[in-house]
């Protein structure tokens, strides 16, 4: 039974260490611990390919071999068990955008935004957290860019928060897990280009559901989960100019396979696809691949 | 298992419109969006001057490049002569879909009236706005935008 629970934990991490795409900030809780841990930690490495873009009515457009936009990211999540059903964590991302189109390329490194979270275990006895995440704008983001083919863009450039459910069953060899959540970016003002550059608020949504399967006695796991996010309409006041935006949506397909190597070690591999489900709305498709390596103490 | 038989029946009404089986492919050649500043010229409403953009690099998706000839309503036309802009010139790219631009472009004068706006990057495909300003005193005086599809 506890590697049982051992392995469900690795999936989590696995479903949800990807990096958000362009267009729709990914505020699910990254790093929660299902398991009575006192400390944990993991550290993945992903790699994004732009595989596409969608407009704002749905038509896809794939990218040709020559329009290249890859990010490599190493990102360390943090969580601590503060009581057996209250806990916290804090995640952080150094990244690598790379843009070329028809022999012109730039290249940017940097830190991500800063990311907090905190979750509660609902009822004792049940597998039911509610979680808060904080997003902490200190990159740069695509509101305030310098760099050609905007490469500094970092961060998602506003604060925000979402609150959010992560619910977990199980069921023989299978286990299950929801996750509903909606967030909010509040408002913000840049000084760039197009000089004082208010971003209004907006709300989004998302709802994960997955599924996993667990060989008899066996250390794998592989898993499965898709997750729709939808992020609402922008608005952006330059001066006396209001420019309304449009809502955007994006299907995160995720397939993992993760190994527990000891109580305290366990690694992952996994697969994130934005192309294969639909309908996509105002968003940049991305295919990514990423490693795990998760370590906690009890 | 509701919920399970539900979420199966959502994803499989989802599937139909799946990018991956819904999509084109980007062109290899540059679509040219031809738009009245390239032929006629297009006029600020709080100064008595208009301009033309001659693209000399896309426009396109990556990195594009326009020369922008200026010239006074009562005393010369689209083939000249040009003269310089009243106020400070600025080029800002603004997608309104999704509420951001791009990073800044580049503006070099090449003669009276003539100006090269170089490092004008379209990051990604869909529509634009080339917002063209004029600032005085820092802030935007009059603007004109123009619009185009990648």
């Amino acid at each position: 039974m506890k590697l049982l629970f051992l392995l469900l934990f690795n999936f989590l991490i696995a479903s949800t260490a990807h990096s958000a795409s362009c267009c729709v900030a990914n505020t699910s809780v990254s790093n929660l611990m299902v398991l009575p841990s006192q400390w944990q930690q993991t550290f993945s490495m992903t790699r994004s390919n732009v595989i596409g873009d969608t407009d704002s009515k749905g038509l896809s457009t794939f990218r040709k071999s020559s329009n290249k936009e890859q990010t490599t990211a190493a990102r360390m999540d943090l969580a601590y068990s503060w009581t057996q059903r209250y806990q916290s964590g804090v995640s952080f991302r150094y990244q690598n955008k790379d843009r070329s189109f028809n022999g012109n390329s730039s290249s940017d490194s940097g830190f991500s935004d800063v990311g907090l979270s905190h979750a509660y275990q609902i009822w004792k006895y049940t597998r039911t957290w509610l979680f808060q995440t904080v997003n902490i704008p200190t990159a740069t983001s695509i509101y305030d860019t310098n760099k050609s083919f905007a490469v500094d863009a970092q961060g998602t450039g506003t604060y925000q928060t979402s609150m959010g459910l992560f619910i977990l069953k199980n069921l023989k060899l299978f286990d299950y897990f929801f996750s509903p959540e909606v967030h909010y970016s509040f408002p913000r003002t840049f000084d760039n280009q197009t000089g004082k550059t208010r971003l209004d608020g907006f709300w989004g949504a998302s709802f994960s559901a997955g599924v996993g399967y667990i060989p008899w006695r066996s250390k794998f796991r592989y898993g499965l989960n898709l997750t729709p996010r939808l992020e609402g309409a922008k608005t952006v006041r330059s001066g006396s100019t209001t420019t309304p935006g449009k809502e955007s949506l994006v299907w995160d397909s995720v397939a993992n396979v993760t190994y527990s190597i000891d109580a305290q070690y366990s690694v992952g591999l996994t697969y994130l696809d934005q192309t294969l489900f639909g309908p996509a709305k105002n968003t940049l498709l991305n295919r990514s691949i990423g490693f795990i390596f998760q370590t906690r103490w009890l | 298992m509701k919920i399970l038989f539900l979420s199966f029946l959502f994803l499989l009404t989802s599937c139909g419109e799946s990018p991956l089986f819904n999509h084109k492919m980007e062109k290899s050649s540059i679509i040219r969006n031809l738009v009245n500043v390239e032929t006629e010229g297009n006029s600020f409403s709080k100064t008595d001057h208009s301009f033309s953009i001659d693209w000399k690099q896309g426009p396109e998706l990556g990195e594009s490049r326009f020369v922008l000839k200026s010239w006074n309503n009562t005393s010369g036309t689209f083939n000249g002569p040009y003269v310089d802009l009243p106020y400070e010139l600025k080029v800002v790219l603004w997608m309104p879909a999704m509420g951001h631009g791009s990073s800044p472009t580049k503006i070099t004068k090449l003669n009276s009236g003539e100006y090269d706006v170089s490092s004008v990057y379209f990051i990604m495909n869909g529509k634009w706005d080339v917002k063209i300003q004029l600032l005085k005193d820092g802030k935007v005086f009059d603007e004109v935008v123009v619009s185009l599809t990648l």
